[in-house]
């Protein structure tokens, strides 16, 4: 089955020179984001459930992206963020180097399979040389949604 | 050459479906034959079979956590790697499988 990732696209949810220091604030500011979106009931419990999956174990996959996320009762419905933020930023990520690209997934705790499968296969996508190479150097929300349209 | 390998991690949205991808690769661009089993938040997908179990030549379980029904693989040389590992270089995890049982 092909999947339009497209669909899940909010563009709100996409930025580019997107501010903050350190990983804790950038945290935050894209869990604002995902809140004023309606993705998220609950700012501080996604939040908390976010920094618990980085303390089981941190989540930069290299080539400066990272893909920090949860599954809680406090999102309402499934999302990602695709924001290029304005400066590299310490994280924590298998290559050891500092992160510009903040990919967030909030997932409910629902047996919503159809919008975990879409997750997943973003999530699977960013182990492709290429498609992360187009998404990180995008320069607009068109750029992205031909890259997401291309399906898995 | 044919392996089979299961990934899981604790949420199980995304580190479980990024090692699985690229396993496969890893495993394709060494010309094996592969089948990726994932345990995440949408439930088992691509189960590995009793019928696959005894063809396979090796297995990888790229997991954090426990996994289900780990004992089918007893009967096959069998490599444990954390799904973090899996993520950064599966290559590596494939050739150190394929030294194992060569």
């Amino acid at each position: 089955m092909d999947i339009d990732l497209s669909e899940l696209l909010d563009e709100r949810l996409v930025k580019f020179d997107f501010p903050g220091k350190t990983k804790e604030e950038v945290i935050r500011s894209i869990g604002t984001l995902m809140y004023e979106a309606g993705k998220v009931t609950d700012i501080d419990k996604y939040i908390e459930g976010v920094f618990q999956r980085e303390k089981e174990c941190e989540t930069g996959i290299g080539k400066g992206v990272a893909i920090p996320h949860c599954k809680n009762d406090a999102v309402k419905e499934a999302g990602f963020t695709l924001v290029h933020l304005k400066n590299y930023i310490e994280w924590g990520s298998l290559d050891d180097k500092p992160v510009n690209y903040v990919i967030m997934l909030a997932a409910p705790n629902t047996e919503d399979n159809f919008h975990l499968k879409m997750l997943s296969t973003l999530a699977a996508n960013l182990m492709d040389e290429d498609f992360i190479n187009t998404l990180t150097h995008a320069k607009s929300i068109e750029d992205i949604k031909t890259l997401l349209k291309g399906g898995c | 050459m044919y392996i089979v390998c299961v990934t899981s991690c604790p949420v199980g949205i995304a580190h479980t479906y990024m090692a699985a991808a690229n396993l496969e690769k890893a495993a394709k661009a060494k010309g094996l034959e592969v089948k990726v089993e994932t345990q995440g938040a949408q439930g088992v997908a691509n189960e590995i079979t009793k019928e696959d179990i005894e063809r396979a030549d090796g297995c990888i379980i790229a997991s954090d956590i426990r996994i289900k029904n780990s004992s089918r693989f007893d009967p096959v040389p069998t490599l444990k790697v954390s799904v973090s590992e899996a993520v950064k270089d599966a290559k590596s995890i494939v050739e150190e499988l394929m030294e194992a049982i060569q």
